[in-house]
């Protein structure tokens, strides 16, 4: 297999009935799936688009999400899924900076977007509801896409050809754009099918939204097996009662999330009560997994196998870890693992040079998983994907900021970032994102945001402000101004506005200091 | 039992406080008590837990496990049902 629709249009012929993807309670058959996809890329064909163009998804997750996508892939383009619960700006943003040729989305998220000063778009696809003319691109209802023929397209393929490009926080305000190649991600999903050993009566869960990279594993691997993708509606996985009542009633044999959701699943999924016995597999990414929950997850369900993914969204999973044992001791780490899917890795000191065994140094990455590089960001791109000699032997590495040692029995251990960049509830966030956006408000002299550790997110996030002499504004205020620029998982949980800022003696802004003051008392935590 | 427990004037609170909190950039969206919070992307994942807070620290009431389940949260109307059940 060279491409990632590939992967659809092989299961549609040797298992054309079985199911492909469900959502509250309907489902596609792989045949319906390839046909409609087939509609889809016909129909940005007859528009004028083509091979190498990009074209977003501005959308809610359904079956027809998935679709599109498939759509998006057979045109030979690449899709850019979007957060649909992104402020409009940024998707605007996004859609300018990607220079995207076009745009599937509905008609009332169109209303919402800003496509005035947007000089590349040039169709608009609406699932759902009749365009107006608010912009220069050409609209088009679905209607148009079931006119088409469903039989395959003769499309260009190249596997070098860009599959996706996600959208990622970005240190310096901006969110970066992650190009991922067929190649490169059908290594990872290759890889994934046969070590967790899916099949075609398989029913892999999907948890993460599209534009997260968990989404890949959850739909190319199913494809590549036959197996079905049942997607978790947002408002279930809200509730931890209503997810595990879905895991339930689904028969899900194959769970892939962030370990925040499943920390959350631990304390009120009230899992005991669930029949869980289909369930065979749980795998886990994204951010580090407190073992005092993880175990209480392991001695509710015992039967299925677990496994702890790592890999930023530049490299794919690129080292994992068997769970066989729950460490006795809470204030131990669950080990990365040793590396896979056709990667290599090493541990290197600042020098570029190998580290001993045992000895802290940053992961670097070389294999066929890894990214191509970040859209229109070429110094970016040089900056971590460094040219890296070893035992005389010149190679491309990807530097991916994580600070790691080696254990005795070979397996890696996550020790934190050179950076600044955190994970709360399983996202990924650039501090400087945050900060740049504080520093954006009229209002604002200094702004520092620092991670408040938390047991159920990993961290949540506090910002310290100082207001420039005379200026006014409110904590609430500068809230507001953060919730029309980021994602609201990006939105500090607390605002503090203080007279001056630690400082340590060389200067800088003591983050320490920030950081061990917490939350004030007053911040009351939920039941949820 | 406070003072702002009439289902009107906890309406009125969930309203003010989902406009301000959720619908900042959103003023196309008409918010009423029926309005489908989830389904139309009104409150998200992390939106549920300021939601749960406020409700908590505004009516003075203690939310058991089992009422944080979709039907209890689903709209306005169901928050105010749910917070009249636990006064």
């Amino acid at each position: 297999m060279k491409l990632l629709d590939q992967l659809l249009t092989n299961a549609a012929s040797c298992f054309p009935d079985r199911p492909a993807v469900r959502f509250r309670g309907t489902e596609l058959s792989y045949l319906e799936l390839e046909c409609l996809s087939n509609q889809v890329a016909r129909t940005l064909k007859s528009l004028g688009l083509g091979q190498g163009d990009r074209v977003a998804l501005y959308m809610d997750k359904s079956a027809v999400a998935v679709v599109v996508l498939y759509g998006i892939l057979k045109l030979g383009a690449s899709y850019v899924p979007i957060d649909p619960l992104a402020p409009a700006r940024r998707a605007s943003y996004i859609l300018d900076n990607c220079r995207t040729d076009g745009l599937i989305t509905t008609s009332e998220k169109l209303k919402s977007l800003d496509l005035s000063d947007n000089r590349f778009l040039k169709v608009v696809l609406l699932t759902e509801g009749e365009g107006e003319g608010t912009n220069r691109a050409c609209q088009v209802p679905w209607a148009e896409v079931l006119r088409q023929e469903s039989e395959p397209m003769e499309r260009p393929g190249n596997a070098e050809d860009q599959a996706y490009i996600l959208y990622t926080s970005g240190s310096t305000g901006f969110p970066k754009g992650v190009m991922i190649s067929h190649r490169a991600a059908l290594s990872f999903v290759d890889w994934a099918a046969s070590e967790f050993g899916l099949t075609s009566v398989d029913r892999l869960s999907n948890h993460a939204p599209l534009h997260f990279d968990l989404s890949i594993f959850d739909i190319f691997a199913a494809a590549s097996a036959g197996a079905c993708t049942v997607l978790v509606p947002p408002d279930v996985s809200i509730f931890p009662l209503e997810l595990s009542r879905f895991m339930e009633e689904e028969r899900i044999t194959v769970w892939y999330s962030v370990p925040s959701v499943l920390t959350r699943l631990v304390l009120h999924g009230q899992l005991e009560s669930r029949k869980l016995d289909a369930l065979r597999t749980i795998l886990f990414a994204g951010e580090v997994f407190p073992v005092k929950f993880l175990r209480q997850l392991v001695q509710l369900l015992p039967g299925p196998e677990y496994y702890n993914l790592y890999g930023p969204t530049e490299t794919n999973v690129c080292t994992f870890y068997p769970v066989e044992r729950v460490p006795d001791d809470d204030s131990v780490t669950i080990p990365i693992g040793k590396q896979c899917a056709g990667c290599e890795v090493a541990v290197l000191d600042p020098e570029r040079r190998r580290v001993t065994p045992g000895e802290e140094g940053e992961l670097y990455v070389r294999g066929a998983t890894l990214m191509s590089g970040y859209w229109g960001m070429p110094e970016k791109t040089r900056e971590v994907m460094a040219d890296v000699e070893l035992e005389g032997k010149s190679n491309v590495y990807y530097r991916t900021g994580d600070v790691v040692k080696q254990l005795d029995d070979g397996n890696l251990l996550f020790l934190g970032r050179r950076d600044e960049m955190i994970k709360s509830r399983g996202y990924r966030i650039e501090l400087g994102e945050i900060e740049a956006v504080l520093y954006a408000h009229p209002a604002v002299e200094i702004a520092a945001a620092v991670p408040v550790p938390d047991e159920q997110f990993g961290n949540l996030i506090k910002a310290v402000v100082v207001l420039k002499p005379g200026a006014v504004a409110g904590e609430s205020g500068l809230k507001s101004h953060c919730l029309e620029r980021l994602p609201r998982y990006m939105v500090p949980d607390v605002v503090e506005i203080r007279s001056s800022l630690p400082r340590t003696s060389s200067g800088k802004i003591d983050k320490k200091q920030l950081i061990s003051g917490g939350f004030p008392q007053d911040q009351k935590k939920t039941s949820l | 039992m406070t003072t702002n427990s009439e289902p009107s004037a906890i309406d009125q609170a969930l309203l003010a406080f989902i406009r301000k909190q959720f619908l900042y950039d959103r003023t196309e969206v008409e918010l009423t008590p029926e309005s489908r919070l989830f389904q139309e992307s009104i409150i998200d994942s992390v939106g549920i837990l300021q939601l749960v807070g406020f409700v908590e620290n505004t009516f003075g009431v203690t939310l058991r496990p089992d009422d944080l389940v979709l039907k209890n949260f689903e709209t306005i109307a169901a928050v105010r049902t749910l917070v009249l059940n636990r006064l």
